[in-house]
């Protein structure tokens, strides 16, 4: 069955369509959730949320990308998490690395023990230096460089303008660059960004 | 929605930055695309943060994907009842469409005593409704009267009281009162009526217009009615029994009476608070039905 399909039956409160498209998307949706929100737990509560949400939400479903409307409704269930756990303060950065150490990884290349460990290191970084920035530019980078959409879908995602969507991105890579120079000698020499500029 | 603000106020460099950003993710068009690569040309500067700008870019890209950690299907035990989505589009409609209608009742109640064609209109149409209302009981009324004055004559057992009796009922009321010489002629042929038939058989109900034309009732007043009784009172004993005068006692007819209610004349503003009085009603109760099958 295709797509549409389960759209339309989950439309008419089909629960079991609704739960193949979740199977469909589920991972796409947590790795935003898990990428913004930077915390396992906190990835899969707004995961969760999204996906209820989004059931409960079907008949404002207007045709288009249903990934890009999921993707819109999880960084929003993202922003309502900020705003919950802002009145709890988070766990530590260092927790967070602990955890991501052992969450599984899709992408479990054949290499070697050294080279995981260096790119163990420089993940460490990235998703460090990307819990630094402001969640707006937090969001439009995952969307952008993390999972590849285009300016148009990203404005519609975040719904704003195309010219905010610019500015966030060059803002946002503007400060990875520089917290991940700032860094550079906790990563391997050919990670280093830097190092083609010397 | 500000965007031409954050162009005015922006530097050169985060101009920069930002045309940078957009060629890197081919999101310029083909004249700022051509502006931009020869700006590239003479700026070593640029280069390095092209390059630079593009290797971040391929970092974030590889970061690993993983792997939902459980399954974020929603139980059919749960989430199997979904709300409706008729009803959850129509709800709000609904709630406002019930404001509107109990705002519209108010507005036609002032509007309607406040209107001074209205207020007289509604007056008007409320006398006539009291006047009518009036009317129909006053004729539902029983003739209370001339249903105790038979008894009375009934019981009569002298000629005194009968006369006594006779001179009780109220003129006025059209009950029909003897005269002397009605009296008179009226015993003789009760007598001889006596004479015919012993056993008085049951009085027999004359109606109401043939005895009013047997027995003339105008030209009696009160004034005249005490030298009659006093003759009366001074011939001799004349046996009446109640029988013979019975059928001379008017009885209260039982007049058929139409049953007819005609409805009240309505203005216009009545009418208009009725409509809006029943749209509030219906609505109102569709609404709280929704709001319970939704909350």
């Amino acid at each position: 069955m295709d797509e549409e399909a389960l759209i339309a039956k989950a439309q008419q409160g089909d629960v079991q369509a609704f739960n193949r498209l979740v199977l469909i998307y589920q991972d796409a949706v947590y790795n935003v959730a898990f990428r913004v929100a930077g915390e396992p737990d906190m990835a899969a509560d707004a995961t969760q949320d999204a996906f209820i949400s989004a059931f409960h939400n079907l008949g404002s479903f207007r045709g288009g990308s249903f990934k890009a409307w999921l993707m819109r409704i999880v960084t929003n269930a993202c922003y309502d998490e900020f705003r919950r756990r802002k009145r709890r303060p988070l766990s530590s950065l260092d927790e967070i690395s602990e955890i991501n150490e052992s969450a599984p990884i899709l992408s479990s290349d054949e290499i070697g023990p050294e080279a995981h460990q260096q790119q163990a290191e420089l993940v460490e970084a990235i998703e460090r230096c990307l819990q630094t920035l402001p969640d707006d530019q937090r969001i439009a980078a995952v969307l952008c460089d993390v999972e590849g959409y285009d300016y148009n879908e990203i404005a519609e995602i975040m719904s704003t303008s195309l010219g905010t969507v610019k500015s966030r991105i060059s803002r946002a890579r503007s400060k990875l660059r520089d917290c991940l120079q700032s860094v550079r000698e906790l990563l391997p020499w050919e990670y280093r960004l830097s190092s083609m500029e010397e | 929605m500000f965007d031409f603000l954050r162009a005015i106020f922006r530097s050169t460099a985060d101009k920069e930055q930002e045309q940078l950003s957009a060629y890197l993710d081919n999101a310029l068009s083909p004249a700022e695309r051509r502006q931009f690569e020869q700006m590239l040309q003479d700026n070593a500067e640029l280069q390095a943060a092209l390059t630079s700008m593009r290797l971040l870019k391929a970092n974030l890209r590889q970061l690993p994907r993983r792997r939902a950690p459980r399954s974020f299907a929603l139980s059919a035990a749960v989430h199997g009842r979904r709300r409706p989505q008729t009803a959850v589009r129509l709800y709000p409609v609904l709630r406002a469409a019930t404001v509107l209608s109990a705002f519209f009742l108010v507005l036609a109640v002032v509007m309607s005593l406040l209107t001074p064609g209205g207020q007289q209109a509604t007056m008007m149409a409320d006398s006539a409704v009291e006047l009518e209302s009036v009317a129909l009981m006053e004729a539902a009324e029983p003739v209370e009267p001339r249903a105790l004055a038979v008894p009375e004559a009934a019981t009569a057992e002298t000629e005194e009281e009968m006369v006594a009796g006779l001179m009780a009922v109220d003129v006025e009321e059209g009950v029909t009162v003897l005269t002397e010489s009605d009296v008179e002629p009226k015993v003789e042929e009760t007598e001889a009526a006596a004479a015919r038939q012993p056993a008085a058989p049951e009085p027999e109900a004359a109606p109401v217009e043939e005895s009013a034309e047997e027995m003339p009732t105008g030209g009696v007043d009160s004034a005249a009615a005490p030298p009659i009784a006093a003759e009366l009172t001074a011939a001799p004993l004349i046996l009446v029994t109640p029988t013979i005068y019975a059928p001379l006692v008017v009885e209260p007819t039982p007049t058929p009476m139409p049953l007819v209610i005609t409805p009240p004349a309505r203005t216009p503003w009545q009418i208009i608070q009725i409509v809006f009085g029943a749209s509030f009603l219906v609505l109102l109760a569709v609404t709280l039905y929704l709001r319970r099958r939704l909350l």
